[in-house]
C-alpha cells in the first residue's frame, strides 16, 4: 500500500474525529442532533443522505462487485430488484405499518408484530430468527471490514480482522463517539464523490461501455449473457426470480428498515424517501455491480474477486482520492456493523432478556445485556471470518432471503389482510425460515433452479394464507386490532375527501374523545 | 384545580375549525359545536451520554397522553392560562409519575437509537407540567339528515373524523 | 445496443424503466398523504 495512499486515509479518519469532538463540544446547543432526534427534518438533501449511508456496507463494495466479476451481467439480476426496494417497501407497508404501529404504541418492529399477531410465540420467533440472522449480517461486515483493512494497511488478513473487528466493537460498546447525523452526511458525500469517480475512471479506461462490452464479448460472450458467464443458469427463471425478488420483497423482513418507517414522522417523509431511494439506487445500487463487470477488463487476473473494486480504485485514482475514498468505505462498513450490533444487542435485551426472562429489568441490566450480546456475536464472528470466511456476498443473500421469506408475508398481511391471525402469522415465519435454510443447505436451488427466496416466500405466503383461514374461527384477529386497521367502520355517510385526509397520528385521542362523548351521552 | 390549568397557546378559533371541515366537505355544513382539553403531561429532558471525548447531553420535549400512555416528542410551545368556560376538561388517567417514567424511557430509546450508543444516558428533568391540548369538535350536516363529527387539533388543524 | 444483446438490454434498461415509472405512480397516486400527522 502506497504511502499517500495511507497518508489520506490518516488524515481522513482525522477530519471525522474532528468533526465529533467539535459537534460533541458544542455544549448544549446540540442543535442538529436534538433536531433529528427529536424526529424533525432538517431538509430533504440531509435526511436523504443520512438515511441511504446506512445501506453502504460490505455488500456493496465487497460482495456486489465480486459477484459481477465472476459472474457478468448475470449479477445485475441482483441489482434490479435492488433498485426498486426502498419505494416498494415504502410503497406496500410505509404508511399502512405507521399507522397501525403508532395505534399500538409499538416502538419496535418486533413489538409491532406481537401487538398484531398477539403471542408471545410471535416475539419469541421473530426476536430470535432476527438475531440469529442480524449476527450473519454482521458477519459480513466482519469479513468485509477484515479484508479491507488487510488491503488498505498490507497486513495480514488474520490482524488486519482482529484490528478491524477491535475498532467495530469499541465503537459499539463505548458508542457514539461520534456524532452520527454529521459523520453520516459527511461520509456520504464522501462516498458519493467517491464511488462515481471510480465508475468513471473505469468507464474512461476502458473507453467507454461500448467499446467495453465489445471486448468482454470477445473474451468471453457469456460474459454479457443474462444467464451468467458460462451460462451456469440458462433458463433457470427460479433462480432469476430469487435474485430479483431477495433485495426487493426480502428487505420487508429487514428489522431495521421496517422499523425505520415506524420513525417517521410524517407520511410526506415516506414520499420523499421514495423518490430518494429510487434516484438514488439507480446510481449506487447499480455502480458496484458495473465496475466489478469492467474489472474483468481492468484486472483480469485478481486473487480474490471480492476486492475488485477496492482494487480498481487503487489502479485509477490518483493516491489521495483513493485513500480518502477507501477511508470512507473503511468507516461506511464499519459503521454498518455497528448499527447491526446494536440492533441485535437492543433486539437480545429488549425481546429476549426483558420480555421472558426479566421483565423488571432496569436499563443498566438491559444494557448489560445488549453489551454481552455484542460481544458474543463480536467473538464468534471473528472465529468463523477467521477460520472459513464465507464470501460476503452468500452470506448477505443467505440472511436477507430467509429475512424476506420469514417475515415479508407476515408484515404485509399485518396490514393488508384482516385475516390474517396469529397462528397464521406463526407459522408463516417459520416456514418460510425454515423452508429457505433447508433449500439453502439442501443444495435444492441447483436440482429445482428455484432460489431458497423463492421457495421460502411461497411457503410462507402459502402458510399464512391457509392457516388463518383455516383457523378463523378458533383464533379470530381481535377485535381491537380490527379496529384500529378499519378506520371506516361506524363512521357514518362521509364525504371522501374527508375520510381521505382524516390524520391517523391523532386516532388515539380521538379514541379517547368518543369513548368520552359516549359515557356523556349516555348520562343526559 | 381548573384555574391553575394551562393549555397549549394558539389555538384555532371555532370559525377556522369549521374552515378547516368545510374546505374538505363540499356541501356539508360545518358547526364547531364544543371544544374540549386533553390531558398531556409535558417533560422537557435532558439526555447526558458519556463519550470517549467528553460528555454530550441532547434536549428532547417529550409528551406523554395521560390517557392512553403514549409518548412522543414535540416541538417547543408556548402555554396560557386556561378558562374553564373555554372547554370541558378531560380527566388525566395517568399519575405524574407513571407519565415520567414512560416519558423517559421513550426519550432513551429515541437518543440510543439516534446516538447508536449502547450506554444508558443520564436524564435531567429541566421542566415538567400537565398541559392540555384544545381540540374541536366540529360537526357535519348535510340537510339535516346525516352528520358526521370530526375531532380537530386545535394547534395543527389536522383532524380525526369520529365514529358514533 | 451498448454492445449487449438484446436479452441483457432489456434487464439494464427494463427495471431501471419500471422503477422510475412505480415510483412516479406511487408520488402521484399518494399526493393525499401530505394532509396526514405530525406529531402533536
Amino acid at each position: 500500500m502506497n504511502a499517500t495512499v495511507l497518508a489520506f486515509l490518516v488524515l481522513y479518519y482525522v477530519v471525522v474525529l474532528g468533526i465529533g469532538v467539535w459537534t460533541m463540544r458544542r455544549r448544549e446547543t446540540d442543535d442538529l442532533e436534538g433536531y433529528l432526534l427529536g424526529g424533525r427534518e432538517v431538509g430533504p438533501l440531509v435526511t436523504a443522505l443520512t438515511l441511504q449511508s446506512t445501506s453502504m456496507s460490505g455488500y456493496m463494495f465487497l460482495g456486489a462487485g465480486s459477484l459481477a466479476y465472476t459472474t457478468g451481467y448475470w449479477s445485475l439480476w441482483f441489482a434490479a430488484g435492488d433498485i426498486g426496494g426502498g419505494v416498494l417497501n415504502l410503497s406496500i407497508i410505509g404508511r399502512r405499518m405507521r399507522k397501525l404501529s403508532q395505534m399500538m404504541g409499538a416502538l419496535t418492529s418486533i413489538e409491532y408484530l406481537e401487538a398484531r399477531y398477539p403471542s408471545p410465540l410471535t416475539r419469541l420467533i421473530a426476536a430470535s430468527l432476527s438475531v440469529f440472522l442480524l449476527a450473519f449480517y454482521a458477519l459480513a461486515q466482519f469479513i468485509a471490514g477484515g479484508k479491507g483493512m488487510a488491503l488498505v494497511t498490507g497486513l495480514d488478513y488474520e490482524w488486519a480482522l482482529l484490528i478491524a473487528l477491535a475498532i467495530i466493537t469499541t465503537y459499539t460498546l463505548l458508542g457514539g463517539y461520534l456524532a452520527v447525523a454529521y459523520t453520516d452526511f459527511f461520509q456520504s458525500l464522501i462516498m458519493l464523490v467517491g464511488v462515481v469517480w471510480i465508475l468513471g475512471a473505469a468507464l474512461v479506461h476502458v473507453g467507454g461501455l461500448t467499446a467495453a462490452n465489445h471486448t468482454l464479448a470477445e473474451i468471453d460472450p457469456t460474459i454479457l449473457s443474462i444467464w451468467g458467464t458460462g451460462l451456469g443458469f440458462e433458463g433457470q427463471w427460479g433462480v432469476v426470480a430469487g435474485a430479483v425478488l431477495v433485495f426487493s420483497a426480502g428487505y420487508m423482513g429487514w428489522p431495521h428498515v421496517v422499523t425505520r418507517h415506524m420513525a417517521m414522522k410524517r407520511p410526506a417523509t415516506a414520499r420523499l424517501a421514495g423518490a430518494y431511494a429510487t434516484v438514488w439506487n439507480l446510481l449506487f445500487v447499480s455502480a458496484p455491480y458495473l465496475v466489478g463487470i469492467l474489472a474483468i477488463l481492468i484486472l483480469p487476473n485478481l486473487d480474490d474477486p471480492e476486492l475488485a473494486i477496492f482494487a480498481v480504485a487503487h489502479t485509477l485514482l490518483p493516491s489521495a482520492v483513493t485513500g480518502i475514498v477507501m477511508a470512507a468505505i473503511m468507516a461506511a462498513i464499519m459503521s454498518t456493523a455497528d448499527s447491526l450490533l446494536l440492533q441485535t444487542g437492543s433486539i437480545a435485551s429488549r425481546d429476549l432478556y426483558e420480555r421472558f426472562i426479566n421483565p423488571r429489568a432496569s436499563e443498566q441490566q438491559i444494557l448489560r445485556v445488549s453489551r454481552a450480546c455484542v460481544l458474543v456475536i463480536g467473538i464468534i464472528g471473528y472465529l468463523v471470518a477467521l477460520v472459513e470466511p464465507p464470501a460476503v456476498a452468500f452470506v448477505v443473500i443467505f440472511a436477507t432471503s430467509v429475512l424476506g421469506s420469514a417475515f415479508a408475508p407476515a408484515f404485509i398481511s399485518a396490514v393488508w389482510w384482516k385475516k390474517a391471525n396469529t397462528p397464521g402469522a406463526i407459522v408463516s415465519m417459520v416456514a418460510g425460515a425454515a423452508t429457505s435454510v433447508f433449500w439453502e443447505l439442501a443444495g435444492l436451488a441447483v436440482t429445482t433452479t428455484l432460489a431458497p427466496v423463492t421457495a421460502g416466500l411461497a411457503a410462507s405466503t402459502v402458510a399464512i394464507v391457509v392457516v388463518s383461514l383455516a383457523t378463523q374461527r378458533s383464533s379470530p384477529v381481535p377485535a381491537h386490532i380490527l379496529a384500529a386497521m378499519e378506520e371506516t367502520a361506524r363512521v357514518g355517510p362521509i364525504p371522501e375527501t374527508l375520510m381521505a385526509t382524516s390524520d391517523f397520528a391523532l386516532r388515539p385521542e380521538a379514541e379517547e374523545v368518543e369513548s368520552m362523548l359516549r359515557d356523556t351521552e349516555e348520562e343526559t | 384545580m381548573t384555574s391553575d390549568a394551562v393549555a397549549i397557546a394558539g389555538c384555532l378559533t371555532s370559525a377556522q375549525a369549521e374552515g378547516v371541515i368545510a374546505s374538505t366537505s363540499g356541501e356539508w355544513t360545518s358547526r364547531a359545536r364544543r371544544r374540549i382539553y386533553y390531558p398531556y403531561f409535558w417533560f422537557h429532558l435532558r439526555y447526558a451520554t458519556r463519550t470517549l471525548l467528553g460528555k454530550s447531553s441532547v434536549r428532547l420535549s417529550c409528551l406523554v397522553d395521560t390517557r392512553t400512555g403514549l409518548a412522543s416528542t414535540a416541538d417547543p410551545f408556548d402555554v396560557e392560562r386556561l378558562d374553564p368556560n373555554a372547554g370541558a376538561l378531560m380527566e388525566p388517567r395517568l399519575a405524574e409519575d407513571d407519565a415520567l417514567r414512560i416519558a423517559h424511557r421513550h426519550g432513551a430509546y429515541v437518543v440510543r437509537n439516534g446516538r447508536k450508543a449502547l450506554s444508558v444516558p443520564e436524564v435531567t428533568v429541566l421542566e415538567r407540567c400537565q398541559v392540555y391540548k384544545p381540540f374541536w369538535i366540529v360537526d357535519g350536516t348535510k340537510r339535516r339528515a346525516s352528520t358526521f363529527r370530526v375531532l380537530v387539533d386545535g394547534l395543527t388543524g389536522r383532524f380525526h373524523v369520529l365514529r358514533r | 445496443m451498448f454492445g449487449l444483446p438484446q436479452s441483457t438490454f432489456l434487464l439494464v434498461l427494463g427495471f431501471p424503466l419500471f422503477w422510475i415509472l412505480y415510483t412516479i405512480a406511487f408520488l402521484l397516486l399518494t399526493k393525499h398523504w401530505e394532509n396526514d400527522g405530525d406529531e402533536p
